[in-house]
């Protein structure tokens, strides 16, 4: 079972991120741009480094 | 001789050698150039006419003296408005940097001076090098955008205003302008050239992009610019070989990988048949043509530049952010409010990800010489709103391999279309030398009309 954080978790994140910083009106104008980064952000994690090429990173 | 405005950087200073032509009747030839030009392109935000002029003199002095001091010597280079020139404006853009006036140069600055250039000016970009239009248009047809972020850089080099200038490339920002406008846009590898005193957008993917009329002028400003710089960590101590002689390297015609998948979905039908007949002619030319498949980590490709931009450019502007939100345009704000809620973790996966996309390419690249798709996925558009898309320039920032657009020919409205070129990291040398020999073959030269 994959344990990635789920599309609607990440949106969720995000946006009472939103709120808290700016309130409940301009995260609702944000909604777009919330929806979009929550995809990008499960995009990502479809993408993992395999072991050859991860120690690279940190080096 | 034609008109010295005409010349590309490498006749320029060819005749500049030869003593066939001046430095200031080159650089005054230019400057009448953007008197005429620039009220209806906007192409130019700073340019400071009696100090290039006593440049040029300096420049025409020199020559007597010594000889030139470098491969541009006595040529006018334009900068996009983000590379610190000392005691002159570097407004960015922007209302926040509107009076902001750097103490010292760029490294790519002392470099094009070093070479023998002379800075010409500031080229108007997007706020920041974001997605907020510049007031530059496009000069084949007014009502379309010329692209961005690099748009003045880009309109300048096409309206014959200069033969090179420095752009720079986050997402698309060097390629895409270039092939909207018609000329040969290099976004060389990661780290090739210094960034020390370019404003950052996101610094793991910020690249110093050449805008130029032709492949051999890549060839040599990539000469000019590249090489290790302590002043960025980001530019690491790779050996530099001569671009012209390795231009020269293939022994024959190269072989090319075409990748349609992705890149021809994304394209126009007009784009599509239009990138099959170049890629016909090129064989017909001897090119050995390989049809190539794109790694699985392309799906998140995209995405990881979008988070990983917007993280590092929320950290770049947050200061300016907290005290003068208002003042920032639409479309930054949103980038920089949607990067402060990116949490870490997914900014390191981002990160993480690119790394494996990166060792992807490379093996997908490998197979070949260079790697070829269409350059944009239709003319630029017909809309001063925006400045087009960049997903096809997105994937090579995103990997840091190096690519360059190359002019192939007119769209059926009147504006240009590219061919773009990808090749493996460092390896600039055979990415050029088969762009070169693309540009042979293909035979376009683009000059828009009403300003030819």
């Amino acid at each position: 079972m994959s344990t990635k954080p789920t599309y609607d978790e990440l949106l969720k994140d995000i946006t009472d991120r939103a709120k808290a910083l700016w309130g409940e009106a301009k995260a609702a104008e944000m909604t777009a741009a919330l929806e979009s980064t929550a995809r990008q952000m499960v995009d990502i994690d479809r993408v993992m480094p395999r072991v050859d090429v991860e120690p690279g990173f940190y080096q | 001789m034609p008109e010295p405005f005409q010349l590309s950087v490498a006749e320029a200073a060819g005749e500049i050698r030869q003593g066939n032509l001046s430095p200031v009747d080159l650089a005054q030839s230019l400057l009448s150039r953007i008197d005429a030009l620039d009220p209806s392109l906007k192409a130019w935000v700073t340019i400071d006419r009696e100090e290039v002029l006593s440049e040029a003199k300096r420049r025409e002095d020199e020559l007597g003296q010594g000889g030139p001091k470098g491969p541009i010597h006595g040529v006018p280079v334009g900068l996009k408005d983000i590379y610190y020139t000392a005691g002159m404006l570097t407004a960015c853009g922007s209302r926040i940097n509107a009076d902001f006036v750097p103490d010292y140069d760029a490294t790519t600055v002392s470099r094009i001076k070093e070479a023998g250039g002379i800075i010409l000016g500031k080229a108007v970009t997007t706020e920041f090098a974001m997605s907020d239009p510049s007031p530059a248009v496009n000069p084949w047809n007014a009502a379309h955008t010329p692209g961005g972020s690099s748009s003045g850089s880009s309109v300048a080099v096409a309206a014959r205003m200069c033969a090179a200038a420095l752009g720079s490339q986050t997402g698309g920002s060097t390629c895409r302008p270039a092939a909207y406008n018609g000329i040969v846009g290099l976004k060389p590898t990661y780290g090739r050239i210094s960034r020390y005193g370019v404003v950052p957008v996101s610094w793991s993917l910020d690249t110093v992009g050449i805008l130029v009329r032709t492949v051999a002028d890549a060839a040599v400003m990539l000469q000019v610019l590249a090489g290790h710089d302590s002043q960025d960590p980001g530019c690491p101590d790779q050996p530099v070989p001569d671009y012209l002689e390795e231009m020269g390297r293939l022994n024959g015609p190269p072989r090319i990988g075409l990748i349609r998948e992705f890149f021809y979905e994304q394209s126009t039908p007009e784009v599509r048949s239009h990138t099959d007949a170049a890629v016909e002619k090129l064989a017909e030319a001897g090119a050995i043509i390989q049809e190539l498949s794109l790694p699985e980590s392309f799906s998140s490709a995209h995405s990881c530049q979008r988070v990983v931009s917007n993280v590092e450019c929320a950290a770049f502007h947050e200061e300016a952010y907290r005290d003068r939100a208002d003042e920032f345009g639409p479309r930054i704000r949103s980038s920089i409010e949607v990067g402060m809620l990116i949490p870490s973790v997914r900014y390191v996966q981002a990160q993480r990800a690119r790394r494996q996309f990166r060792a992807d390419m490379m093996a997908m690249v490998q197979q070949v010489d260079v790697v070829l798709m269409p350059g944009i996925q239709a003319p630029a558009p017909r809309d001063l709103n925006t400045t087009g898309n960049a997903m096809f320039q997105q994937p090579w920032t995103s990997s840091g391999l190096p690519s360059i657009v190359v002019p192939s020919g007119l769209a059926e409205d009147g504006l240009p279309l590219a061919i773009q070129l990808a090749g493996l990291p460092w390896d600039e040398g055979k990415l050029l030398a088969a762009a070169g020999w693309c540009e042979s073959v293909l035979g376009v030269n683009l000059s828009p009309p009403d300003y030819s």
